[in-house]
């Protein structure tokens, strides 16, 4: 297979459904009359429950295929299947769709909303649906999962008042309320102290056992790595080999 | 949608200085715009005062042909005024006075010194004066024409149709080496300026008459004019009981058209009943003009406001590129991300609208509690303006300015849905 794996895992693997199926994925940029081919055929699969950590420095195209997964870019060439539905051809509004039901995001800098408090800015993604679901049961979810996360002391605060590690607690809210598929973490704890990094990979480690959230991580942080159950290695644009 | 109107209404202060700047343009835009409204209105308002209540009426009566016989002598249209006729038209509804006039012109001499030398007659100007003038019962025509009767700059009006006084124009006064009215009413009957007046047939009658008072004018056209008593120039003119016109006042002058069609209907084909635009349909085209050029001055300001608010849109964009990626990331459709910018800039637009015509509002009211005096251009009279914004006014300006800003904000806000969520998410 095209990662470092455990037999065990991959035999968890193998019985469980992919979350994602990447085949033969090729991504050029056209820079001037310079073409850049950022992915030169990736293929990968996911599957449910998994926590994976994506590795390769920058310029790996390791961002790019991350972005492509994240249905945030379209590939160039070749095929993605996310939850078993290919998603490699759609257009704005339809990879909204996609993205919202079945993609959480944490992002390094964790982006929240400047204006919206913590329960506000866990909603948002449910309150941007074309079909919203019962308000009252919303804001019984978004209590429910600001008591997992730990901020239930804080769901009136703004953005601006809370640390670094309670704002990642409120993307991490964020990127759950939804029920999401696949997770994907860009460097979540990038911009947190180690104790703070410890307890919000200790959180997502949780959240996946008890909800086998599928986890999807780029990252440079070695703790990361080591809980990380898998490890995909990304160089030149393409999928290293084990 | 209600997270994107909590969101455009809360971005609002999260730069103030930037917001305060665009809200300060549109506050300042919209009160000036309601001052100079408050004051053209007052302008006009007065304008159409001293039409309806000084110079024309509401609505007048003639013989057929007087409106298309303007140059003719007045005279040979006269009628017969009749305590039937003015009953016939007070007995129509919204009628609240009329008043009969006989309009006819004349030379107004003043008389020469008997002691006077030939040389010093020979040295002295011409001391006769053209006068174009109505003959009036001052009790009747002072409540049709109230505001004529504020025109009186000295002396005072004639009390009775009998008496044998003449009321004119400043200008007149000067010619006829009248320098106050005082010293004029002590001066003997030999001492009367006299009216010359052709009759129906052309043929003169005079008649030495008092100068007792002096008129003042809104309109600087006016300055031939004086006034006399009615039997007193019916009398000099062998036209005992004639008139030329009446004038009438109604409860509204919204109700013109309405009243001319029943008196025209009442009086038969042999009377023309015209309203005061018809009679003067320079004073219409001219407050239609002023309309206009308030229009246009309307459409600059706004537009300018408009560069305010789209400029501080697109700063709004540019420094929330990231933000938008996110909320692209987390599944908005691009329809929210416009609908986001545009009320963003609509709830501006609102808000600086509802300040700036609030303060304007404030301002006039005071203005109008004190009044304006400023003097007519080209007349002797004073007008005190009294500036006031219709709820119209009002209503329209916040709409305009609402919807504009909307309006404006949607070139902003489609750039911004336009964007690449990748790109935007890696902005710094």
């Amino acid at each position: 297979m095209t990662s470092m794996e455990s037999t065990e895992q991959r035999e968890i693997r193998q019985d469980r459904k992919n979350i994602i199926e990447i085949r033969d994925l090729k991504k050029i940029y056209h820079l001037g009359k310079t073409t850049v081919e950022a992915l030169r055929g990736v293929d990968l699969s996911v599957a449910e429950g998994e926590f994976t950590v994506v590795l390769g420095p920058s310029g790996s195209g390791k961002t790019t295929l991350l972005n492509i997964i994240g249905c945030l870019d379209r590939a160039t060439s070749g095929r993605y299947l996310l939850d078993g539905v290919d998603v490699s051809n759609r257009d704005f509004n339809d990879l909204a769709e996609v993205r919202n039901y079945k993609i959480g995001f944490i992002f390094q800098n964790f982006n929240l909303i400047p204006v919206l408090n913590v329960i506000e800015n866990i909603e948002f993604p449910c309150l941007v649906r074309e079909k919203h679901e019962d308000r009252a049961k919303l804001r019984e979810r978004v209590r429910s999962v600001c008591a997992e996360v730990g901020l239930e002391r804080f769901i009136h605060h703004k953005p601006d008042e809370l640390s670094g590690g309670q704002r990642q607690r409120v993307a991490i809210a964020r990127a759950l309320i939804t029920q999401p598929r696949l997770v994907l973490a860009d460097e979540p704890t990038a911009n947190l102290d180690s104790k703070t990094s410890d307890q919000i990979l200790e959180l997502m480690l949780n959240l996946n056992r008890e909800h086998a959230t599928t986890f999807l991580f780029a990252t440079h942080d070695p703790r990361v790595m080591e809980l990380a159950r898998r490890t995909v290695r990304i160089k030149d644009g393409t999928v290293v080999p084990d | 949608m209600s997270p994107l109107i909590l969101m455009s209404f809360r971005n609002l202060s999260r730069n103030r200085r930037r917001t305060l700047l665009a809200l300060g343009a549109v506050v300042f835009g919209l009160c000036s715009l309601s001052l100079i409204r408050g004051f053209v209105n007052s302008v006009e308002q007065a304008q159409l005062a001293s039409t309806l209540f000084g110079t024309t009426g509401m609505v007048q009566v003639h013989r057929s042909g007087y409106l298309k016989n303007v140059l003719s002598n007045p005279l040979d249209l006269a009628f017969s005024d009749s305590e039937e006729m003015r009953q016939k038209i007070m007995s129509v509804p919204h009628v609240l006075a009329v008043s009969p006039r006989l309009q006819f012109s004349g030379s107004l001499s003043a008389a020469e010194p008997i002691s006077a030398g030939v040389e010093s007659l020979q040295n002295s100007e011409p001391r006769t004066t053209f006068i174009a003038a109505n003959a009036v019962d001052p009790k009747l025509d002072r409540k049709v024409m109230p505001q004529l009767y504020e025109w009186l700059l000295a002396g005072r009006f004639f009390g009775d149709t009998n008496s044998m006084a003449l009321v004119v124009h400043t200008d007149i006064a000067a010619p006829l080496g009248i320098e106050s009215v005082e010293k004029n009413l002590s001066q003997s009957k030999e001492e009367w300026p006299v009216l010359l007046t052709p009759d129906k047939d052309g043929a003169l009658s005079g008649e030495a008459l008092q100068v007792v008072g002096l008129l003042g004018s809104a309109v600087p056209t006016d300055k031939r004019f004086a006034l006399a008593p009615l039997n007193t120039i019916q009398k000099i003119l062998k036209m005992d009981g004639q008139i030329t016109e009446y004038l009438v006042r109604l409860d509204d002058v919204k109700n013109a058209p309405k009243v001319q069609q029943q008196l025209a209907q009442l009086l038969g084909p042999s009377f023309e009943v015209s309203r005061w635009d018809e009679v003067a349909p320079f004073i219409k085209d001219l407050l239609e003009n002023v309309d206009k050029v308030f229009g246009f001055i309307t459409i600059v300001f706004l537009l300018v406001i408009m560069l305010g608010v789209v400029n501080s849109m697109f700063m709004n964009v540019l420094e929330r590129v990231r933000e938008i990626g996110t909320m692209m990331a987390l599944g908005i459709r691009r329809g929210n991300i416009l609908a986001l910018f545009v009320m963003e800039g609509a709830f501006l637009g609102a808000l600086g609208a509802f300040l700036g015509l609030l303060l304007g509002f404030i301002i006039v009211s005071v203005a109008a509690r004190f009044g304006i005096r400023i003097p007519a251009p080209g007349s002797s009279i004073k007008f005190v303006l009294y500036p006031f914004l219709t709820p119209s006014f009002i209503i329209q300006s916040f709409v305009l300015t609402s919807l504009g800003a909307a309006a404006v904000s949607f070139w902003p806000a489609y750039r911004a849905s336009r964007m690449r969520p990748v790109e935007a998410l890696a902005a710094v």
